[in-house]
């Protein structure tokens, strides 16, 4: 249970908890894994996504991770039909503008490789700001996933060493209680409470650096799923608004996949 | 001021983040010509541009230069930049554009001209060369402008804003020029007036403000005077000699987001040899040089395996005139269907287009494939020696719809000098023979129990005739924009078949590009107003404003009639006779009075027509005895 460098690296460059050590180390595939009817091996990959990659949508990640394949000469496999392509599941969304330090996504491959080798032909293939942390069988489905856990990082003007720590308790206060948000949903937007969808919140005020830091909880299962965006614009009432860049600005982080325990690490 | 939260308020932030994939980061300290090669419009339409790939290749494997994109940002990212006062950087390095040696432009359409002017503002370099000369003359650290593309075989309309042009192939070219302003740096020999002069002697490099141009009264131009007498009165255009021991980009930058071209493009030769008489491609990238089946076959090979792009796009201007395409496909076809590669033909001509070349393409998921006829008539299409005959497009046609295909789109052009209403009910004859074509098909399917096909559909498009310099048609009149509406109008009228759907361009914006294609000096005053008028992204529909336009023209007293609707004298001085693209006056006013007597002129393959270009040399042409004997043995 050995977290990689790169992933530490980056968890400590972005000021974040690394999410839980996965199994990484996990045995050699065996031509056992593979489907008999199919002839093909499921693989859960684990990667990062940060810095300038955050900016790069659900989409075009997934054409620019085929190529990727293609070019790491792994043995991947194509779907048949008329329009042959590797297929990729993703666990979560991801909005663009969102790092992350914990995706997952399933892919299919045609032979035996081991973790090790998908790591080490895939990853070179990648920039700095996009890399594979874990490779293995999947052991649990896209659907037990019920939680993410996000950091955030808030800078603002009305944030300062005076107010800070009473802006921290205003926000964790209005995070617990019912919060009405207007919520895009697939009939249209409409206002919604969105306090059901945060199960937990945890702000503090960092005095060396005077930025708001959250630490969020929130539901990431199909039905019920929240952007952390709707945190930063719920914050929006206290008085933070993030319309000018040169004087205030936030990052937002995804840290962790949980199951719907809430709990267990999910892979 | 936090970057990320800035890209967080644009839309398409992958546009402005560079980072990807095969893109060239350089060691400052040991780089001693930066360049940045600017393209005035998007990410999306430059990052597919063939071309910035090879030069950014080309500059890049030499030592000492450090080679850098630019795109035009959007304009939601123009008012953030404006806001926060934020220079135009280019994407490797995040420099400032103020920060590099040269500054370079691809000129590829005339409505890109105002984005020129838009990137060079928010780069914050002063637009002219004249003042660019001046501020580096009271000790500023000046970036010397340069152009490059096939809109600089008509630079004049650009002159006020660059240094320097770059006439013709530029692989060789930019290399050489960024050696001697290394060499002219490091032995202390460097003004900027003394590059420039020391530029314009290589030869393929035209310095505007080394040419004075005068006029006559009427506005026609009367002389060009040079300033130095050891430069060339006229600036030969340099080509590629040998195209397969040429420089070949192996490896390429990847976009992450999407963009209009992301495939393997694969050059597969250069020039044209059919002539048509109203097409400036085909005479400015003469002569044609070929690269070899074997060398086409690895370059591709290397391209995918660095990629992983699925799709490989044998590009050309009319790729079925490849005299070695048979071995080329089967050679590409060997391993692209394994690796589920698939293979794009473009530019393909009805007249060359073959069951043999369907089957091999069969696997081109699009149902539709596209063939230009350009001319509705036998007799309009022997003036513009287009050289098909509707019994070939019919035939192509047929091919296509034997093999499954339902859709057929046809290109035409209409305002083609001597053009009548007869021309414009031909075009709509053509789709309807086309329909028929498909119902003749379909029956023999019928018998022969094959599926149904359906329905078909005939998409017909067309543009307006704009004359183009370097070409039989550069003198003749362009239609009047209420002509031009009147005979859109017209076809829309006669075209009552539901099968056949009828697109057309806006004749407006045929108009704005006629002026600058053949546009003289005298257009710089109209581009610096349209700047200062904040127009930007002419070649966007939504920011196109024609009525801005002729404001412009009349505000700075430039008749847009003159460039178009006037028609240029056979003896008049013409703005770009100070380039010389290899084709010659004489062959080009020997094909304009063919075309009057409706005559045709045979391509290459056939015969010589000795337009003159064989004279820059190059091997593997089709003006090559050599080749010529291989094409008789095969």
């Amino acid at each position: 249970m050995v977290q990689p460098r790169t992933l530490q690296i980056q968890a400590e460059k972005l000021n974040c908890a690394a999410p839980a050590p996965r199994d990484t180390v996990a045995p050699d595939f065996l031509m056992d894994d593979i489907h008999p009817q199919s002839r093909t091996l499921t693989v859960r990959l684990g990667f990062y996504k940060v810095g300038r990659m955050q900016f790069i949508s659900h989409l075009d990640l997934q054409r620019f991770m085929k190529r990727a394949f293609v070019r790491s000469g792994l043995p991947i496999w194509f779907s048949e039909g008329f329009n042959p392509h590797p297929k990729m599941v993703f666990s979560t969304p991801l909005s663009i503008g969102i790092q992350s330090l914990c995706e997952f996504a399933d892919t299919k491959m045609t032979s035996p490789v081991t973790p090790a080798q998908i790591l080490d032909a895939l990853n070179p293939c990648m920039p700095d700001e996009l890399q594979l942390f874990y490779a293995a069988p999947p052991k649990m489905k896209m659907t037990d996933i019920g939680f993410a856990r996000y950091e955030m990082h808030l800078h603002h003007p009305a944030v300062t060493k005076e107010t800070g720590a009473a802006v921290a308790a205003e926000l964790d206060a209005m995070y617990s209680a019912p919060l009405i948000l207007s919520k895009r949903s697939k009939s249209g937007d409409k206002d919604t409470d969105i306090s059901p969808f945060i199960r937990k919140t945890e702000t503090v005020f960092d005095r060396e650096t005077g930025n708001l830091h959250i630490r969020a909880t929130l539901c990431a299962d199909n039905a019920n799923f929240l952007n952390p965006e709707y945190l930063i614009r719920a914050a929006a009432e206290k008085g933070l608004v993030f319309d000018d860049p040169m004087t205030a600005w936030y990052d937002i982080m995804r840290t962790e996949i949980l199951c719907a325990d809430g709990t267990t690490p999910f892979c | 001021m936090n970057i990320d939260q800035l890209l967080k308020s644009v839309s398409k932030p992958g546009r402005y983040t560079g980072g990807e994939i095969g893109q060239i980061i350089k060691d400052k300290a040991d780089v001693r010509c930066r360049w940045a090669f600017c393209f005035p419009d998007t990410y999306e339409i430059g990052m597919s541009n063939l071309g910035i790939r090879l030069l950014y290749g080309a500059l890049n494997r030499e030592d000492g230069i450090w080679c850098e994109r630019c795109f035009a940002p959007w304009t939601d990212m123009e008012e953030q930049m404006r806001r926060y006062d934020i220079p135009l950087w280019a994407l490797e390095s995040g420099d400032p554009l103020t920060a590099f040696d040269v500054v370079a432009f691809t000129l590829g359409y005339e409505l890109s001209y105002s984005n020129v002017l838009y990137m060079l503002d928010l780069a914050r370099i002063p637009l002219t060369h004249e003042e660019r000369a001046a501020r580096e003359a009271a000790g500023e650290r000046m970036p010397i402008i340069i152009g490059g593309g096939c809109c600089t075989y008509n630079p004049e309309p650009l002159t006020d804003f660059f240094d320097l042009f770059s006439i013709g192939e530029g692989e060789e070219a930019l290399p050489q020029l960024s050696r001697l302003y290394m060499e002219m740096k490091e032995n202390g020999t460097y003004t900027r007036e003394d590059f420039l002069h020391e530029a314009a002697k290589l030869g393929g490099f035209y310095v505007p403000s080394f040419y004075t141009v005068t006029y006559h009264d009427d506005g026609t131009i009367s002389a060009v005077t040079k300033k130095y007498d050891d430069i060339p009165d006229r600036v030969t255009k340099c080509i590629i000699k040998n195209f397969d021991t040429s420089y070949f980009p192996e490896s390429t930058f990847m976009p992450f987001i999407d963009t209009v071209q992301d495939r393997v493009m694969l050059e597969v030769y250069r020039g044209c040899p059919r002539g048509c008489r109203f097409c400036q491609a085909g005479m400015v990238y003469r002569p044609i040089r070929e690269k070899s089946p074997d060398v086409l076959a690895r370059q591709a090979k290397c391209l995918y395996e660095n990629t992983g792009y699925e799709e490989i796009s044998l590009s050309s201007l009319s790729i079925s005139d490849y005299t070695r395409l048979t071995e080329l496909t089967e050679e590409l076809l060997s391993w692209t269907d394994d690796a589920r590669v698939n293979l794009a033909l473009p530019s393909l001509r009805a007249d060359t287009f073959t069951k043999e070349l369907m089957e091999r393409i069969s696997s081109v998921r699009t149902s539709t494939l596209t063939f230009a006829p350009e001319a509705g008539t036998q007799r309009l299409r022997d003036v513009i020696n287009k050289n098909v005959t509707e019994e070939e497009i019919l035939r192509a046609c047929n091919v296509a719809f034997a093999a499954g295909k339902n859709q057929v789109k046809l290109y035409f052009m209409i305002g083609h000098p001597t053009e009548t209403r007869e021309d414009l009910d031909g075009i709509y004859d053509l789709s309807e023979h086309v329909v028929h074509e498909f119902y003749v098909n379909k029956r023999q399917d019928k018998q022969l129990g094959k599926p149904n096909k359906g329905g078909v559909q005939v998409t017909l498009s067309t543009a307006a005739f704009v004359p183009k310099p370097f070409t039989a048609f550069q003198w003749e009149k362009q239609d009047a924009l209420d002509v031009t509406m009147e005979k859109q109008q017209y076809l829309r009228g006669i075209i009552t078949d539901r099968k056949v759907k009828f697109n057309y361009h806006d004749a407006k914006v045929g108009r704005i590009e006629g002026v600058f294609a053949r546009g003289d000096r005298k257009l710089c005053r109209a581009l610096l107003e349209a700047h200062r008028r904040g127009v930007r992204f002419d070649a966007w529909e939504e920011f196109f404003s024609y009525e801005t336009w002729m404001e412009i023209f009349s505000a700075v007293g430039v008749d847009p009639d003159f460039y178009t609707t006037r028609g240029f004298g056979e003896d008049e001085i013409l703005p770009w006779d100070v380039i010389d693209c290899g084709v010659t006056k004489e062959f080009l006013l020997r094909e304009k009075h063919k075309a009057y007597e409706t005559k045709t002129t045979k391509n290459c393959m056939e015969a010589c027509s000795a337009c003159g270009a064989d004279r820059l040399g190059g091997e593997q042409t089709w003006c090559n005895r050599e080749l010529c004997k291989y094409r008789q043995k095969n």
